[in-house]
C-alpha cells in the first residue's frame, strides 16, 4: 500500500520528536550558533565538519544533526554582527547595519532576541513552503537562467544607493571597488588568470570570508582602538526582555517578517543565490516600503528582523530544488546533499517513493528545530552579551587572533590572513573618507556571481545573434530590470515627493 | 587633514587604481575583458564625479570637515605588528607567533594610566587563554593544520 503524503508528515513529526533526536538538535543548534559567531567559521564549515561524524548514526538521526547546525550557524552569525559589528557568517552582513547600532544605543539583547525570533520565523515559513510545495516550486526555479542571475545581481546591488546615506557615489565607488576586487583570479567563464601581477597564489582569487572578516573586523578593531572607549557600548540587561521584544515585532515587523521569510524562500530556490542576497535584498526591500527609511541603519529592530528571517528562510528553499530536482540551492544544501548521498537517499523525483520516511524526518526536524534553537539561543543569549563587558582594549586583540585563525582555517593559506589584514586596513582607509565597508562587501559578494552570468549571457547571445532578445526580453529579465530601476532610484524619489511636500504645506 | 583634500586624494587613488586594471584589462581577450571594462570605466566616472563634487565644494568655500584619526600610535602599531605577524608567521610557526602579537597587543592598547605590572599580567593572562581556546577548538576540535614553523 503507498504512503500519502500526510502519513510521512505525522511519522516524520513523530520520529523528529524522539528524544534522541531532540538532544541531538539541542546540541547541534549549540554547536551551531558557538561556530557561526566565530568569524570565519561558516555554516558551509560548520555543516562539512559535522558530516564524517553522522556516517556512525542512523540516516535520519545524521540529518537531524546536520540540520540543526545549519540552522544554529545561520542564526549564529548575527550574533558577533550584533555585538561586534563584525558578519559571524556572510549571511549576516545586513545584519549589521542596524544589529551593531543597536547594540551602541544599549540595546543588545533587544537585537539577539529580535534576530532569534526572526530567524526562527523565517526558518518556519522557509519549512512550510518546502514541506508543501517543493515538487512544483523546484520546477519554477529551474526557469530562473544566466540573465536573469545577472539582473537579480544587479537588483541587489541597488541596495547601495539605499545604504549610502552620505555621498551616494562615494557607495556606489564601494561597491566597484568590492566588484573589482571579485575578478581578481581565474576568470569564470574562459578560466583565465587575472589581476594577479605575476604573483601565483592570487590565481585562487581574493576568498570571500577572509575579505570580509577584514572589512568588518580588523577595521572594526581600528575603530574601535580610535574612539578610546573603554566598552563597545554599556550593557545592561533589558527588563522584560521578551515581553518587550515580542511587542516590538508584533507592532512593527509583522508585515517585514512575512515578506522577508518570503524573499529568503525564493531566492534559496535560485542555485547559488543564497543567505547574503537574500538577507541584503530584504533588508532593501524593509527599508523602501518603510514610510520612515531613514531610520535604518541607526538602530532599528525592522533592520535586524528584515535580515534574520531571510538568511533563515533560504534554509528550507535552498532544499527544494535539492529535494525535487537534485540541484543544491546553496553550498550548505550541498554539502547537506553530500550526507544524504553518503547515506544512499539520492535527492530528486524519487526521494518520496524510495526514502520517503528519512527525507520527511529531516523536513520535519528542520521545522522542530526553530523552536529548539529559540529556547536554546535565549539561553546562549544573554552569555554572548556579556562580551559587551569586556574591556574594548581586550576585545581587540581578542578578535584579531579569531579573525587571524577563522581566515586561515578556511583553506589553510597564510594568502588568506593576508588578504583579512589589508583588506581590514582597506575598509579602515575607505572609512576615512566617507566609503563604508557595506558597499564594498556588497559588490565582492555578488560581483563573481553577476560576472559569471554576464558572461555567460554574453556567449548565449553571440551565438543566437541577439544581445537583447538574451539579456534583456525574458519576462523575468524586464521584471528584475524594472524592480532594479525602482529600488535604485526609489531614495531620490521619495526625498523628491517628501520635499514637495514639505513645499505645499 | 582636510576631507576635500582626502577626497582628492581618493578620487587620484581610484584613477591610478583603473589605470593599473586597465592596462591588465587589454592583455584579456573576450568575454573575460568584459566585466573589467565596465568596472574601469565606472570607478573612473565615479572618480572624477568625487573630484568635480570636491572642486565644486572648494569654490563654494565649503571646508566639508576634516578626516580625524584618534590614537594614530596605537593605529599604526596594529597595522605594523600585524603586517609583521603575517611576515613571519609561517617561519617561526602559528601559535608562537600569535601568542606573542597578542601579548604584545595586550600591553600596548590599554590606556596609559594602567600600571604596568596590571598590563603585564592582564596580556600574559589573555595570550594564554585565547591559545588554549584557539588550539582546543581549532587544532583539537576542528583539526586545522596550522603552520608549524621553526617553533610552533
Amino acid at each position: 500500500m503507498e504512503t500519502s503524503v500526510v502519513d510521512l508528515i505525522v511519522a516524520g513529526f513523530i520520529n523528529c520528536l524522539a528524544p534522541y533526536h531532540l538532544l541531538l538538535m539541542v546540541l547541534g543548534v549549540a554547536g551551531g550558533i558557538i561556530a557561526g559567531a566565530l568569524p570565519g567559521i561558516t555554516a558551509t564549515m560548520a555543516v562539512a565538519l559535522l558530516v564524517p561524524i553522522t556516517f556512525v548514526m542512523e540516516p535520519a538521526s545524521g540529518l537531524v544533526l546536520l540540520g540543526a547546525i545549519w540552522s544554529g550557524a545561520v542564526y549564529g552569525g548575527s550574533n558577533a554582527a550584533i555585538l561586534l559589528n563584525i558578519p559571524g557568517t556572510p549571511s549576516s552582513i545586513a545584519t549589521t547595519f542596524d544589529g551593531y547600532p543597536m547594540t551602541r544605543k544599549g540595546e543588545a539583547d533587544v537585537a539577539l532576541l529580535t534576530s532569534l525570533i526572526s530567524s526562527a520565523i523565517g526558518g518556519v515559513v522557509g519549512i512550510i513552503v518546502l514541506l508543501t510545495l517543493f515538487a512544483p516550486l523546484a520546477e519554477v526555479s529551474l526557469k530562473f537562467g544566466k540573465p536573469e542571475y545577472f539582473w537579480l545581481c544587479i537588483f541587489g546591488l541597488t541596495t547601495i544607493s539605499a545604504m549610502s546615506s552620505g555621498n551616494v557615489v562615494k557607495g556606489l565607488a564601494g561597491g566597484a571597488i568590492g566588484l573589482l576586487i571579485g575578478t581578481i583570479g581565474l576568470d569564470p567563464a574562459a578560466g583565465v588568470p587575472r589581476f594577479t601581477f605575476g604573483y601565483q597564489p592570487l590565481v585562487q582569487g581574493i576568498q570571500l570570508v577572509p575579505a570580509l572578516i577584514g572589512f568588518f573586523a580588523f577595521s572594526q578593531v581600528l575603530s574601535l582602538v580610535e574612539s578610546n572607549e573603554r566598552f563597545i557600548a554599556s550593557y545592561r540587561q533589558t527588563a522584560g526582555l521578551v515581553s518587550k521584544t515580542v511587542s516590538a515585532l508584533k507592532a512593527k515587523c509583522i508585515a517585514i517578517l512575512v515578506r522577508s521569510s518570503v524573499i529568503g524562500t525564493v531566492i534559496g530556490m535560485l542555485p547559488g543565490a543564497g543567505g547574503p542576497i537574500a538577507s541584503i535584498i530584504a533588508y532593501n526591500e524593509a527599508r523602501r516600503w518603510d514610510k520612515d527609511h531613514n531610520k535604518y541603519g541607526k538602530g532599528v529592530v525592522e533592520g535586524v528582523a528584515a535580515s534574520e528571517s531571510a538568511n533563515n528562510a533560504v534554509i528550507g528553499g535552498s532544499l527544494i530544488p535539492m529535494m525535487g530536482l537534485g540541484i543544491p540551492g546553496c553550498p550548505v544544501a550541498a554539502v547537506v546533499m553530500g550526507g544524504l548521498l553518503a547515506h544512499g537517499i539520492i535527492p530528486g523525483s524519487k526521494l518520496l517513493v524510495e526514502s520517503g520516511d528519512v527525507a520527511y524526518t529531516f523536513i520535519t526536524s528542520l521545522l522542530v528545530v526553530n523552536f529548539v534553537m529559540v529556547v536554546v539561543g535565549y539561553f546562549m543569549l544573554r552569555l554572548a552579551a556579556n562580551i559587551l563587558r569586556v574591556p574594548a582594549y581586550y576585545v581587540g586583540p581578542i578578535v584579531l587572533a579569531l579573525s587571524s585563525i577563522g581566515s586561515y582555517a578556511l583553506s589553510n593559506s597564510i594568502l588568506d590572513v593576508t588578504v583579512m589584514i589589508l583588506c581590514g586596513i582597506l575598509a579602515y582607509l575607505c572609512s576615512k573618507v566617507g566609503i563604508d565597508p557595506g558597499p564594498i562587501s556588497l559588490g565582492l559578494v555578488l560581483g563573481p556571481i553577476a560576472e559569471d552570468a554576464l558572461t555567460t549571457s554574453l556567449v548565449i547571445a553571440k551565438a543566437t545573434g541577439s544581445v537583447v532578445q538574451v539579456l534583456f526580453l525574458s519576462p523575468l529579465s524586464i521584471l528584475l530590470i524594472l524592480l532594479s530601476i525602482l529600488s535604485a532610484f526609489s531614495p531620490l524619489l521619495i526625498a523628491k515627493i517628501k520635499s514637495q511636500t514639505t513645499e505645499g504645506r | 587633514m582636510a576631507l576635500l583634500t582626502a577626497n582628492a586624494f581618493l578620487s587620484a587613488s581610484l584613477l591610478v587604481v583603473c589605470g593599473i586594471f586597465l592596462a591588465e584589462t587589454t592583455k584579456l581577450d573576450y568575454p573575460s575583458n568584459v566585466f573589467p571594462y565596465l568596472l574601469v570605466a565606472l570607478i573612473a566616472i565615479f572618480a572624477l564625479t568625487i573630484l568635480g563634487q570636491t572642486l565644486i565644494a572648494r569654490r563654494l568655500s565649503d571646508d566639508g570637515g576634516k578626516v580625524r584619526v584618534g590614537n594614530p600610535g596605537k593605529v599604526v602599531t596594529i597595522v605594523i605588528t600585524s603586517l609583521i605577524y603575517i611576515a613571519v608567521i609561517e617561519e617561526i610557526g602559528y601559535y608562537f607567533t600569535t601568542g606573542i602579537y597578542l601579548l604584545l597587543l595586550a600591553f600596548v592598547l590599554p590606556p596609559k594610566e594602567m600600571p604596568v605590572r596590571k598590563k603585564v599580567v592582564n596580556a600574559i593572562i589573555l595570550s594564554v587563554m585565547v591559545i588554549l581556546l584557539i588550539f582546543g577548538v581549532f587544532e583539537i576540535a576542528l583539526q586545522v593544520p596550522t603552520p608549524k614553523g621553526m617553533l610552533l
